[in-house]
């Protein structure tokens, strides 16, 4: 990498972004979405639930930016608001994934032997359901809803953010410092705190992202399915379910619900990918 | 190899009937009475109390639990409330059109993936490199059932070539068949095809900067036989330890594109089962998908500790 300091700041930058693409565009997209759904609170183009027959299927126009769908909707708007529910789906999965996953894999890090392999068989059958697998069952008890949705999908997170805690902890608990925290004196607390937590972080950072990424796809493809969001709040896999019938009038209400899941899943998944490569020591090129 | 073996299949054991046992308990964890939820708000206290007594749920859950696992063990998953069938006999049939569809999925993905990713490995920073990498990440990001409705447009609606769904017994015509699985088989294939070349391409990778392949070049072996001699077969040990994984997520993916085109599967099954509340019938299936996985799960393991010696000994 070129020496860049002593040059001008803006040449920093632009040297930073060069060789950083995979983050500096997750970070964009990223920062897209989040936007898009704050503004939607304040601003839509059209209501986005408002029937209006004599305007479906249009392509788009000066006045329907992206178009409108089957019963004459406004696609931009129904975007705009369906984004809120993408980023809270993905909030809670990473939420639930993140808080739990650490308690079990903290826990089996600590106490070892029969809680470890209890609490592994445990997750590897927790792991066994696809979140999908996991909705349906919950679906088929507490009724179809975003409620079962996002808890079956938060809880499919869980097996994967608890190993890797697991994995991380047992490992830094046998390093040097640890030890020689442990030789000093330190409590199960300040260690957990001082020395554990910091050094995970980066690594669930990363897969905070990826499972963020993952957590969108699953809540797309229940909505599509009807086990997740319900009409008529719009969610993107919802309305592409809704256009799909209609596909022979019009390829628009398909084309930007499934655009803007592909494009805010690649976005979130090269942030991950951005940030493992910064992060991780091993796989930082020079 | 042996104790390895033995170890993993108590492992096995036991996760299956956690996993098992985690579907049960859903049913006792939740609120509201089965029989209820089965029948609806304004069934009568007679039905649902008769509804009970064959469901067997006015016994005592650990009652209850026992006789399921008895059950479970004689592959006996219990009796479709809606289709008054035993659901065993209901999974089997409809195997008869997911199992085909994940075979040929699975098929195009590593038809594709596996030698995508090692030309790209192995051209790496070559435009053949770029354009794999890019088809991964395009690939992954892309929701299956997106593809499957444009495919659907492209190939049903516009050009005419291929059936929009639904699917015509084996029996009846195994060509037509075969046709209607076409198009569900490339939506659901692509995505793996995409997660597999990155997979296969990062292991690659790995496997081309080890000493053993530089000592190889040295010595003056042509790159082809490295290339199959030793970058493949160490290359694909990774492979053989995320394909459990990757079948996996196709079943799952199944029940989406089976909806997509209206292919009379398990997961359009599963998802009617749950619309009509048909619990035994949901139970049923999710039981045996769950444990599908684990098999393969344990079926990956054994085949990665029967490739790589270090396994077996760790």
């Amino acid at each position: 990498m070129t020496e860049t300091r002593g040059q001008l700041p803006r040449l920093r930058i632009e040297a930073w972004v060069r060789g950083h693409w995979n983050l500096t565009a997750g970070l964009a997209i990223l920062l897209l979405l989040v936007a898009t759904a704050a503004v939607s609170y304040y601003y839509v183009p059209h209501d986005p639930n408002r029937i209006n027959i004599t305007s479906r299927f249009q392509p788009p126009s000066e006045r329907y930016l992206l178009g409108t769908d089957q019963f004459g909707r406004d696609l931009l708007s129904r975007i705009m608001v369906g984004s809120r529910v993408t980023i809270l789906v993905g909030v809670v999965a990473v939420g639930i994934g993140l808080s739990v996953g650490l308690l079990l894999g903290g826990l089996a890090a600590e106490y070892g032997r029969w809680v470890d392999e209890a609490l592994m068989r445990l997750l590897d059958a927790v792991a066994a359901y696809p979140p999908l697998l996991l909705a349906v069952l919950l679906a088929s008890i507490m009724g179809p809803g975003p409620v079962s949705g996002m808890l079956a999908i938060g809880i499919s997170t869980v097996p994967v953010f608890a190993r890797l805690v697991r994995a991380n902890f047992l490992s830094l608990l046998e390093s040097e410092f640890v030890q020689a925290a442990r030789a000093a004196g330190a409590g199960n607390a300040r260690i957990l705190w001082r020395h554990l937590l910091p050094n995970t972080a980066a690594i669930l950072l990363v897969q905070a992202t990826i499972t963020f990424a993952n957590a969108i796809l699953a809540e797309a493809a229940l909505s599509y399915l009807g086990l997740g969001t319900q009409p008529p709040h719009p969610s993107w896999g919802r309305m592409l379910r809704e256009a799909q019938d209609f596909l022979v009038f019009s390829p628009y209400p398909t084309l930007w619900p499934g655009l803007a899941i592909a494009i805010t899943v690649l976005g979130l998944n090269l942030l991950g990918d951005g940030l493992r490569d910064v992060l991780d020591p091993k796989t930082r090129r020079r | 190899m042996q104790a390895y073996l033995i170890r993993r299949a108590i492992t096995f054991v036991i996760t299956v009937w956690l996993a098992a046992s985690l579907t049960f308990v859903t049913l006792l964890v939740i609120p509201g009475n089965p029989a209820r939820i089965i029948l609806g708000t304004d069934a009568g206290p007679a039905a649902v109390a008769a509804l009970e007594r064959q469901l067997g749920l006015d016994q005592p859950a650990s009652v209850r639990y026992v006789r399921w696992l008895a059950d479970l063990l004689r592959f006996d998953l219990g009796t479709s409330v809606v289709y008054g069938l035993p659901v065993w006999n209901l999974i089997v049939e409809r195997l008869r059109v997911t199992l085909p569809l994940t075979a040929m999925a699975l098929t195009l993905a590593l038809i594709i993936g596996v030698p995508l990713g090692l030309f790209a490995a192995t051209r790496r920073g070559s435009v053949l490199d770029l354009f794999a990498t890019a088809f991964a990440q395009i690939g992954i990001a892309t929701p299956s059932f997106w593809l499957g409705i444009f495919l659907i447009l492209v190939f049903s609606v516009r050009l005419r070539w291929l059936p929009a769904g639904g699917f015509t017994a084996w029996s009846q015509d195994a060509g037509r068949a075969f046709l209607s699985l076409l198009l569900p088989a490339v939506a659901l294939g692509a995505t793996r095809a995409a997660s597999l070349t990155r997979i296969v391409r990062s292991a690659a990778l790995e496997v081309l900067s080890a000493d053993y392949i530089r000592t190889a070049r040295a010595k003056g072996v042509a790159e082809g036989t490295v290339i199959r001699r030793h970058v493949l077969r160490n290359a694909l040990i990774s492979v053989a330890t995320v394909v459990s994984l990757e079948v996996a997520q196709l079943l799952a993916t199944s029940i989406i594109v089976e909806t997509v085109f209206t292919l009379p599967g398990l997961g359009t099954l599963v998802l009617s089962a749950v619309n009509n509340r048909d619990l035994p019938l949901v139970q049923g299936i999710v039981v045996c998908m769950a444990c599908v996985i684990l098999a393969l799960s344990l079926i990956t393991d054994v085949l990665y500790a029967y490739l790589d010696p270090r396994i077996r000994y760790s």
